[in-house]
């Protein structure tokens, strides 16, 4: 007689079965075809990149869906986390805001100054930048990236490597652009790199995000002279960022310096992107133009032809 | 109501997979936490023997996870799939006691972040700091304690009555 396997043949719904579940061969090609796609992103293949990428966008609308019922709960949080952190936050803006009275007068004052030496220099006025304000409906911050995803894409025309700020100073800035959404590279990503200005020297350096909450700042001169408290801004160099865009200010030790950010990024609800386009690239885009031209005409013109080239 | 019976832990999961991503105003060392309450759903559904939560799904979940959350491709696909292996193997440990079940899951709980915080480090090749996860998996199993009654009253919501019609069992 046939044993009847695991002594269940009947069981009434919902009755336990002790021997448990089994595991299928299809497990194993699972965890073949997982541990291949981690290797070809540790290996950063193109195709993964693109494919991602394509992949997050069609599932936007799906979580700009989910964040319709997540934002009362998220609303909620806030108004706690808000109450617990009142008084001390009240205390600190009353602080704030005697000292910026302060300055207040003296910013109109050198304001005017500058315009007026401005005028008088017949300087180049500043590029107006335009920006459109956007929603952050995804977050990544694991031990991989410090990313967020914002419901504004080349249909805003917003497009790679625009900054973005909030409120507070910069966030970060767009690394991937679809129709409909971005992806910005937070200020604290292990990949960042923004070319800072510290200090009332304007000391330059680099800094370097390391997924931790406050970025590194990188190259800094040997004897610079910075302190603890410095601010810190985009200095602009390499045009991938304007200039004077505020990070935050120094802090940690001076030996290892590091910057408090001034924007929460662990908290961004809004952000606006900057449409800067980078001035140098132009200038690069019009020199190769110049050079291809050059090219061409070395091959189409005989004057520029070399002498006693065998034919 | 079958359609609903069948789909819950599939639903669940997703669910759970989804909010990881969505932006909570949590600090980023401690959003670790989220991507571990769908481990928690597929660990209770994988031990009911009823529940239809096949290992492509739980694969589907990690990989969709890897997609929103910008990391690498596998990543939380490899470490969901070694939490539904984990609960494979629990379901073969029998405890009748509630607290010896809960104490089996936070048991899980811990292995899987371990293995997720050992993956890391071998993506980086360079031992990641284990803090974040030592405190992101003492987080989730206090959320464990309020996920599960969570998805046994979605069990018992979903299930159809009982009564005393004989099945075939799947062993």
């Amino acid at each position: 007689m046939a044993r009847l396997k695991d002594d269940n043949l009947f069981l009434r719904r919902g009755d336990s079965v002790t021997a448990g579940k089994r595991a299928r061969p299809v497990l194993l090609l699972l965890v073949f075809v997982g541990a291949g796609l981690m290797l070809l992103s540790r290996l950063d293949h193109g195709m993964i990149g693109d494919v991602r990428w394509r992949a997050a966008s069609w599932l936007t609308p799906v979580l700009q869906g989910v964040m319709i019922p997540a934002a009362p709960v998220r609303e909620i949080g806030r108004t706690i986390s808000t109450q617990v952190d009142l008084g001390n936050e009240l205390a600190r803006l009353a602080r704030e805001n005697q000292k910026l009275e302060s300055w207040k007068w003296r910013a109109h004052q050198l304001e005017a100054k500058v315009a007026e030496l401005e005028a008088l220099a017949k300087v180049v006025p500043e590029q107006k930048l335009d920006f459109v304000t956007s929603r952050v409906i995804a977050e990544s911050s694991g031990a991989f990236v410090r990313s967020v995803t914002i419901d504004a894409g080349r249909g805003r025309n917003v497009k790679e490597g625009y900054p973005v700020i909030n409120a507070d100073g910069l966030v970060g800035r767009i690394v991937d652009a679809s129709q409909n959404v971005s992806r910005v590279l937070l200020a604290t990503d292990l990949n960042s790199r923004i070319p800072v200005q510290i200090g009332p020297n304007a000391v330059r350096g680099i800094l370097a995000g390391d997924n931790g909450p406050r970025p590194k700042i990188i190259y800094v001169p040997d004897g610079a002279n910075i302190a603890v408290g410095d601010d810190v801004a985009t200095s602009g160099t390499g045009g991938l960022f304007p200039a004077g865009l505020r990070l935050g200010t120094v802090a940690g030790s001076l030996s290892d310096p590091r910057v408090q950010l001034r924007a929460d990024v662990d908290r961004l609800d809004y952000v606006s992107v900057l449409f800067y386009a980078d001035p140098f690239r132009d200038l690069t885009d019009d020199l190769a133009n110049r050079k291809t031209a050059g090219e061409a005409n070395n091959v189409a013109s005989p004057v520029f032809a070399p002498i006693g080239k065998p034919k | 109501m079958m359609w609903l019976r069948f789909l819950m832990p599939v639903i669940s999961v997703v669910v759970l997979t989804l909010a990881a991503v969505l932006p909570w105003g949590l600090a980023a060392e401690d959003r670790f936490v989220l991507p571990l309450l769908p481990v928690i759903a597929i660990y209770r559904w994988t031990l009911d023997a009823d529940a239809w939560l096949p290992e492509w799904v739980v694969f589907l979940a990690g990989l969709t996870l890897d997609v929103l959350t910008q990391g690498p491709l596998g990543y939380w696909a490899l470490v969901y799939l070694f939490a539904y292996a984990v609960a494979l193997f629990a379901s073969r440990v029998r405890i009748d006691t509630v607290f010896g079940r809960m104490a089996l899951l936070a048991g899980a709980i811990g292995l899987v972040t371990a293995f997720a915080w050992l993956l890391a480090s071998l993506y980086f090749l360079q031992m990641l700091n284990w803090a974040p996860y030592a405190r992101s998996a003492i987080v989730a199993m206090f959320a464990a304690i309020l996920v599960v009654p969570v998805l046994d009253i979605l069990r018992s919501v979903s299930k159809p009555p009982r009564g005393i019609r004989l099945t075939r069992g799947s062993g």
